[in-house]
């Protein structure tokens, strides 16, 4: 009797990774790959992806932060902002080798759904996309911030979020 | 939830919060833990595979460090001599240090992605190139260049550790001055 292959539920879910470093898209696409995603496209050009979020739903966003002249951040925020984006609320994973608390709330409050410290690693990358698959956040919209929630409370809340005026 | 949501506007001093959407977990299979499907055996694979992407790359990489090292001495030159553009010198040094911190830990250099971290950190203070910045920031070139001569990897790098750990705590100390 043949193994079941688990990969199959993967096979329906599409992939955009964003990286302008040649050996990082190729270790992010074989182990996407390699986990069962059945469809992962890669693009070094950042200014393709700009074009092609617009156009196209994807199950998650792995993006780098800076390519070049590029801010991978600045483009999450813009995702988030834009009302037509069909990937507005999307799971999106920035990469980057930028770690400092400062560099992290940055790309929390673009509206980044995880984050991950370069150099890449397997096993990283698991724990993130089961925790984008597993535990959706809420999602904020608001006049400063439109994004996941960037509290990461497990228990569900509930009342909805109340404003001072109506303290 | 649909692509078709309707966004509702935030009004002023409101902010619209929205449930999790679980399309992705929905296109998956609701039954289906993703630790299930994406189990040690997976991993395994996915290591092994990552393994030997990096091990054909090896010397390519060690070529671009030896390069990346060298205009780091460069610029280090530069600021000490005082010519030439200093913020962007300094730029250029940030963006030598994420290159090389990015890869070093992918190819066993942990040691080196370590001084990379820390002189990324020093850059980043802006604080002014007096003559014990500059002194640190020579000390981390050259660790840098015995590193990459040598192909020195963590496990032998005693010496080297207790090195960059007087290191943080010069960095530290000029943090607070």
């Amino acid at each position: 009797m043949s193994e079941f292959d688990k990969t199959q539920y993967l096979k329906g879910i599409h992939v955009l990774v964003v990286d302008d470093d040649a050996l990082t898209v190729k270790l992010i696409h074989e182990t996407l790959s390699i986990f069962g995603f059945g469809s992962v496209t890669c693009i070094s050009d950042p200014q393709e992806a700009v074009d092609l979020v617009e156009e196209k739903r994807f199950g998650f966003i792995i993006t780098d932060w800076r390519m070049g002249e590029f801010d991978g951040g600045e483009w999450v925020r813009q995702i988030r902002a834009n009302r037509n984006s069909p990937n507005r609320l999307v799971p999106i994973i920035l990469i980057t080798g930028r770690g400092t608390l400062q560099e992290v709330k940055m790309a929390r409050d673009a509206g980044v759904t995880e984050f991950i410290l370069k150099p890449f690693s397997v096993k990283v990358l698991r724990e993130k996309i089961i925790e984008i698959v597993e535990h959706p956040r809420n999602f904020i919209i608001s006049r400063n911030y439109t994004g996941p929630d960037r509290r990461r409370k497990k228990q569900d809340v509930e009342h909805e979020r109340r404003s001072k005026d109506d303290v | 939830m649909s692509d078709d949501t309707h966004f509702p506007m935030p009004q002023k001093d409101k902010a619209v919060v929205l449930p999790p959407d679980h399309s992705l977990k929905e296109q998956v299979g609701t039954l289906v833990p993703m630790s299930y499907i994406l189990d040690e055996d997976v991993v395994k694979d996915a290591e092994n595979s990552a393994q030997s992407i990096l091990e054909a790359e090896r010397e390519n990489y060690l070529f671009h460090a030896a390069e990346e090292v060298g205009v780091l001495g460069a610029l280090y030159h530069q600021l000490h001599a005082g010519q030439g553009d200093k913020a962007q010198h300094l730029k250029d040094m940030e963006m030598m240090c994420l290159l090389l911190k990015s890869r070093a830990g992918l190819f066993g250099f942990d040691l080196a992605e370590k001084f990379a971290t820390s002189l990324y950190s020093l850059v980043r203070m802006q604080v002014d190139l007096d003559e014990t910045v500059l002194l640190l920031l020579e000390s981390h070139v050259r660790c840098l260049e015995i590193i990459f001569d040598h192909q020195v990897t963590n496990s032998e790098t005693k010496v080297a550790e207790n090195l960059l750990h007087e290191f943080e705590l010069i960095s530290e100390k000029i943090r607070r001055l």
